[in-house]
């Protein structure tokens, strides 16, 4: 689905097609079309592999994310990332965008990804009003603990490689 | 779901020992651990604060740290602005308060040489705490500088104590924001009475390239900064930000 940018109201860029182009309040076409089409959700972990496993948020709290996050070893960029989400519409739509922008043109550097921002993944959704901001923030959280915890894992690998090398010398 | 964090030794219960009104809205609490010590943390951290009874709903609230690690305490500077930072305002001297381990990567790596840290009102609190750090380590390695933007001094967390480490520091430099001030002194070199912009930061930066931004403030504040500096071609690894809301 394409739309076309056309006018900015308080920072919210607004899209045509969007039969609310008028308010700069309502969601974007795009942030719509996220939230009614996920992608990337992962529904069951049971026998998903991931590399790094973050979470954000607090279920007392309402709002609950999990990401997991597949790396290529070889250029240490994002080739998958999966979420799941006990969260609202706005969380949904932004964990989704993030979900795309990481795996899009071959993955994200994961230190890239370490630094992404709410504002990249409102300024690809088209905008969140204001009183949503912090719906926005929990899928980058977790993605940054996911890729924490990948790199955590790796050097313990690491680690424990050196150890059997050092063994198998003597 | 995966597990839950190891909680700190503490088990991450706070006393308050001390309320310092830096404003009259705006008060900082001093919580020391009941058990142990203060868990280790980098400067620009943050901790989710819980009450023990269901105040808030049990819910938590994310605040930054505004002490620094060698502080055998915990500081955290709250504004009133709804419910949470209310009860956290009422909260009496030697009441219990329950915090996460800390989190949060809003602090500068170890390359990172030129710093300007862009601070909106109490979006100080993380860079106060780094500032401190790096004055009390005795950091001469890194240039720091300092924009910060209020409506009026009186309403400036941490202002007095900030223009003095700028006095007798070389390696920090503040600039004053203050956008309703209604004595506006024009020749005080390091005060600006508009809203912070690029054109500012170009005045006092010269070069806004190769340094790294950290913006920290309400959505709005940090949201403009954020796109006027990319649309000054100012690279996105190179900024950071933080929103409080």
């Amino acid at each position: 689905m394409k739309y076309k940018k056309v006018k900015k109201l308080k920072g919210d860029v607004i899209y045509s097609g969007d039969k609310y182009k008028e308010k700069s309040w309502v969601y974007s076409g795009i942030v719509k079309d996220h939230f009614f089409h996920p992608r990337n959700v992962l529904l069951d972990d049971t026998y998903y592999k991931a590399d790094g496993i973050g979470v954000a948020g607090s279920p007392a709290c309402g709002d609950m994310m999990i990401v997991w996050i597949k790396v290529d070893k070889k250029n240490q960029k994002i080739k998958e990332c999966k979420w799941r989400t006990f969260g609202c519409a706005s969380a949904i739509a932004s964990t989704s965008m993030m979900s795309v922008m990481v795996t899009e043109n071959g993955g994200m550097d994961i230190k890239k990804a370490m630094n992404l921002k709410p504002q990249q993944i409102l300024e690809r959704l088209g905008g969140l009003p204001d009183r949503k901001f912090h719906c926005s923030v929990l899928g980058d959280i977790a993605l940054r603990e996911a890729v924490k915890d990948y790199l955590s894992k790796k050097s313990e690998k690491n680690i424990k490689n050196a150890k059997r090398k050092k063994t198998i010398k003597k | 779901m995966p597990k839950e964090k190891k909680q700190s030794k503490n088990n991450g219960i706070y006393i308050l020992k001390e309320k310092i009104w830096e404003t009259d809205d705006i008060v900082t609490l001093k919580f020391f651990p009941i058990k142990d010590k203060i868990f280790s943390f980098i400067p620009g951290q943050f901790v989710n604060v819980y009450f023990l009874d269901d105040r808030c709903g049990g819910q938590g609230k994310p605040y930054s740290i505004s002490s620094i690690p060698s502080d055998n305490f915990l500081n955290i500077t709250v504004k009133k602005i709804g419910k949470f930072s209310g009860a956290l305002h009422n909260l009496k001297i030697g009441e219990k308060i329950k915090t996460s381990d800390p989190q949060g990567y809003f602090y500068p790596e170890d390359q990172m040489k030129d710093i300007v840290f862009l601070a909106g009102a109490i979006g100080i609190t993380p860079f106060f705490s780094v500032i401190s750090a790096y004055f009390k380590q005795g950091v001469n390695n890194r240039n720091l500088i300092l924009f910060y933007s209020n409506k009026i001094e009186k309403d400036a967390v941490f202002f007095k104590e900030l223009n003095e480490l700028a006095k007798t520091w070389k390696k920090f430099k503040i600039i004053n924001i203050l956008t309703k001030q209604k004595e506006k002194n024009y020749s005080d070199k390091n005060k600006e009475f508009q809203r912070l912009n690029v054109k500012i930061l170009k005045k006092y930066l010269k070069n806004l390239n190769n340094k790294h931004y950290f913006i920290c403030g309400s959505i709005g504040f940090v949201n403009d900064l954020w796109k006027e500096l990319k649309n000054s071609k100012v690279k996105e690894d190179n900024i950071k930000v933080e929103s409080f809301y």
